[in-house]
């Protein structure tokens, strides 16, 4: 990810999770301190409608507050950031027009300490930068609201002293905020650029031991067939027809065992792996992976080691039915493709047509028998981070049935169908194309 | 990226953000309350002002030193120069005569509440309280010691509170508060790693497969295809060939390159592996014409030169069994940056659209080889017009023999080599692909 865009919630989600509580304490704060201001200075106020809207529509940027932070809305998109910093600057303006002429102090109007605290609220969701942007954009409005008011203020200092009062009230907390979202950034970044080293080393040591174990299983895949046929004909010296038909038959059985074993993917391994653990708990299992078009090779590290972690946190769940497990990869044309009409679609996938961006729709089934509460408590910080790897994340509870369904994005230009009968040695692929599994 | 904090860094961590918040918030402060103190004193008004204006810049430069090293020495200095400074400030803004009408101004909190936002040092939460408190306690000592000796009432600054109790209630929230989901995330950790694991093992598979691939199935393809009667020279030798590699530890550094030495040479050429390769297919009946700048093999990295051997091996074997003819031309060439070996052969030929999508050799054993080497294969081929395979990889400079590591800019372009006329160009390639069943 890019650093300059990075926040809090993106990189440690399961961090994030834990702050939540703030935001709709901000927003109760924020929400009572609009109405009291209102009520106890309601003297000053000329206008009561627009003083009623105001306290709507900061009751509005205090609800957007709550829904962004929301973790099923996770992340915290730059839309809502916007939407949400917008009304609480009209419901500003909305407040420093009700009492227009008649506003004795700056410091008493709720507008300023609101908006700083929602900016103050957004440092573990955004980028430090659009959290000060914004706080300076904010400030720079109210010193231009505060300036003109300069007759109806009722202590007599320089009217520059008014407008520092309203913009500390902004920039202070905002500039809090975006001093929080960008050290712990760094922070994490630093820790994660740690781990991975550490990671790396770890996989580095376990390396001789791997390879051996992967020359271990080919060897002896071929100790039982291969090894002894080839021998006993150089024995021999001669072939027969009969050893030619063997030979055809051995190499059959070889290709295809190197062409099954080409199509595995990691999710088959995970399975594998989560299949292997179950039955060590005495609970063996079925686990089926419904992958067809090998979409699963597309996903990145982060999308792998999520997707990992949320199946195997389901297998370990207590009142996991270890039948029950269905983990599907489905593709859909992206967006792009899903516009043009199918008709304008020229016959036959040509690859030259640009390829849209592919959506892969991936669905885990299982039977949970717990209460929904319990499950979604459960699952919360797993699905915290698959909402950062993935998008659109919607999960269905039905006591005991468990529906998740996430979608990965991918903008690969080389979608399966044009990759080959282009070349018999696809660069991507490590993998055959389905289905045609003849073996000569 | 998913790898968050684990449980013995969020303490600290966390501290260490909180205080860099707390200090912008009170450096924001200090900036308001001087720039309300200049903007006063344009006014004629008193003299403290001046001294004011040097105790705010003494309060943040310690304040400022302070976000830089989070001693308890720095701390305590830092307190102490801001209770005094908010008690000169205070003074100095509630002495002017008939300006403010009670203590519970705003202006007044600013340098209160950058006091509270000491952020002291120390990690956790209760050190942070603590810190805030001594704060919070010297700032409301010192205003209301100023306050008392100005005519002006004295009145609960509400600002300065709320902005304690706001901190202390983060500090409490982030410290205490991070107790649930942290099963998960070590669990999250060991998803990371277990899929660095996999992807390592799949790597080994993958090179694995196209070592068994030049090795067994080649082989027993070959023997699928004699004629009944006694073992061919060819065959023979393939046979003992298939047979040593499969005995040999050689097996493990082709599988992991990193476990094998670089071969030292003095000579590029004959320590390379194309020539090794090229001299296995000799010995299985394949005439081989050499052509070109064969010293630039020595260019290549040690692991270049093996792939590179493996995947001309490869090509030669196709040439054997699906060429219908026994005789190769390699050509090697090289600029400044590539060395690029052609194989060609006149053979059978073969379109690469007919090939089966289950075929391994051209795939897995030339193209994957070459391409994760961050090199690039270039196929030309019809039936009946011969087939010739260009491998292109990236060399280190053009005058050192000694092997330098690959840098993989990927897909440079090989040198055009003239489309092979249908004479010249071979139908070796056949991936094991192309063969006729």
């Amino acid at each position: 990810m890019i650093a300059r865009r990075a926040t809090q919630q993106r990189l440690d989600p399961l961090g994030t999770l834990a702050a939540w509580p703030l935001a709709p304490a901000v927003a109760a704060f924020v929400l009572c301190y609009s109405v009291i201001a209102t009520v106890l200075q309601s003297d000053q106020v000329r206008n009561p409608l627009l003083a009623t809207l105001a306290i709507l529509a900061m009751a509005a940027a205090a609800g957007t507050l709550v829904i962004a932070t929301q973790p099923a809305h996770s992340p915290f998109g730059a839309r809502m950031h916007l939407i949400m910093v917008s009304l609480a600057v009209f419901g500003y303006l909305l407040e420093q027009l009700s009492r227009w002429g008649g506003n004795l102090l700056v410091q008493d109007d709720f507008g300023p300490v609101c908006i700083g605290l929602l900016l103050l609220a957004l440092a573990p969701y955004r980028p430090w930068r659009e959290i000060i942007l914004s706080g300076a954009v904010a400030s720079l409005i109210a010193v231009a609201v505060t300036l003109p008011q300069a007759g109806s203020f009722r202590v007599d200092v320089p009217i520059a002293v008014y407008a520092i009062v309203s913009a500390i009230q902004i920039l202070a907390p905002a500039a809090a905020g975006a001093a929080y979202s960008r050290r712990i950034v760094q922070s994490i970044l630093a820790w994660q650029a740690d781990a991975r080293r550490a990671i790396v080393a770890r996989t580095e040591e376990a390396r001789g031991q791997m390879a051996r174990a992967v020359v271990e299983q080919q060897v002896t895949a071929l100790k039982s067939g291969v090894i002894p046929f080839l021998t006993a004909l150089l024995d021999k010296g001669a072939v027969t027809a009969l050893d030619i038909a063997q030979a055809g038959h051995l190499a059959a059985e070889v290709r295809r065992s190197l062409v099954a074993e080409i199509d595995r993917t990691w999710l088959d391994t995970v399975a594998t792996r989560e299949r292997a653990a179950l039955t060590e708990r005495g609970t063996p299992g079925l686990l089926v992976v419904a992958d067809p078009e090998h979409r699963a090779t597309a996903f990145s590290a982060e999308q792998r080691a999520a997707t990992a972690a949320l199946i195997g946190a389901l297998c370990a769940a207590p009142g996991f039915d270890p039948h029950s497990l269905v983990v599907q990869i489905a593709g859909a044309p992206g967006p792009a493709a899903a516009v043009a009409p199918a008709a304008l679609r020229p016959l036959g996938v040509l690859a030259a047509a640009p390829q849209p961006a592919r959506v892969d729709t991936i669905t885990i089934q299982a039977a949970l028998d717990l209460p929904p509460r319990r499950v979604r408590a459960l699952l919360r910080p797993y699905l915290g981070v698959i909402r950062v790897s993935f998008a659109n994340v919607r999960v269905t509870v039905r006591r005991p049935s468990l529906t998740i369904e996430f979608d990965g994005l991918r903008t690969d230009a080389r979608p399966p169908a044009a990759e080959a009968p282009a070349t018999p040695a696809t660069p991507t692929g490590v993998r055959a194309p389905k289905a045609s599994r003849q073996v000569r | 990226m998913s790898l968050g904090l684990p449980g013995h860094l969020v303490q600290a961590t966390l501290s260490r953000a909180l205080a860099r918040a707390s200090h912008w918030f009170g450096l924001v402060c200090l900036a308001g309350a001087l720039l309300s103190v200049l903007a006063l004193s344009v006014s004629p008004v008193t003299d403290r002002l001046q001294v004011t204006v040097a105790a705010l810049l003494g309060m943040a430069a310690m304040l400022a030193l302070l976000a830089k090293w989070r001693t308890v020495p720095l701390t305590i200095a830092y307190l102490v120069l801001g209770a005094v400074c908010t008690y000169l400030f205070t003074g100095a803004v509630l002495g002017m005569p008939g300006v403010f009408p009670s203590s519970d101004m705003f202006l007044i909190s600013l340098p209160k509440m950058a006091l509270i936002m000491v952020g002291g040092a120390g990690s956790g939460a209760l050190v942070g309280v603590l810190w805030s408190t001594v704060g919070f306690l010297l700032a409301e000592v010192a205003a209301t010691l100023a306050v008392s000796q100005t005519a002006v009432p004295d009145r609960p600054d509400v600002f300065t509170i709320v902005t304690y109790l706001f901190l202390v209630a983060v500090m409490l929230l982030d410290g205490l508060a991070r107790r649930h989901g942290r099963a998960a995330q070590p669990a999250i950790h060991r998803a990371v790693q277990d899929d660095e694991s996999r992807i390592l093992r799949h790597d080994f598979d993958v090179r694995a497969i196209a070592l068994m691939h030049d090795t067994t199935l080649n082989q027993l393809v070959s023997v699928a295809r004699a004629k009944p009667g006694p073992l061919s020279r060819g065959l023979e030798a393939g046979l003992r060939e298939t047979l040593q590699t499969l005995a040999d530890r050689d097996w493990l550094t082709h599988v992991d390159e990193r476990s094998a030495g670089a071969p030292a040479s003095s000579d590029g050429w004959l320590s390379s592996a194309v020539f090794r390769a090229i001299d296995r297919s000799r010995d299985r009946g394949l005439v081989v014409d050499i052509t070109g700048d064969k010293e630039a093999l020595g260019r290549l990295s040690p692991e270049s030169d093996r792939e590179l051997g493996l995947a001309v091996q490869q090509c030669l074997v196709n040439v054997l069994l699906h060429a219908g003819i026994v005789s190769a031309e390699v050509v090697i060439d090289a600029d400044d940056q590539n060395v690029s070996v052609m194989v060609l052969d006149a053979g059978r030929g073969f379109m690469e659209a007919e090939t089966g999508s289950d075929r391994l050799g051209l795939r897995q054993s030339v193209r994957k080889r070459i391409e994760r080497l961050g090199g690039s294969v270039v196929i030309w081929s019809r039936p009946g017009a011969g087939t010739s395979v260009l491998l292109t990889l990236p060399a280190g400079p053009a005058p050192a023999s000694t092997p330098v590591s690959s840098a993989p800019t990927p897909d440079s372009t090989p040198g055009d080599p003239a489309a092979p006329d249908t004479g010249a160009s071979t139908p070796s390639g056949t991936p094991d692909g192309a063969v006729a069943p």
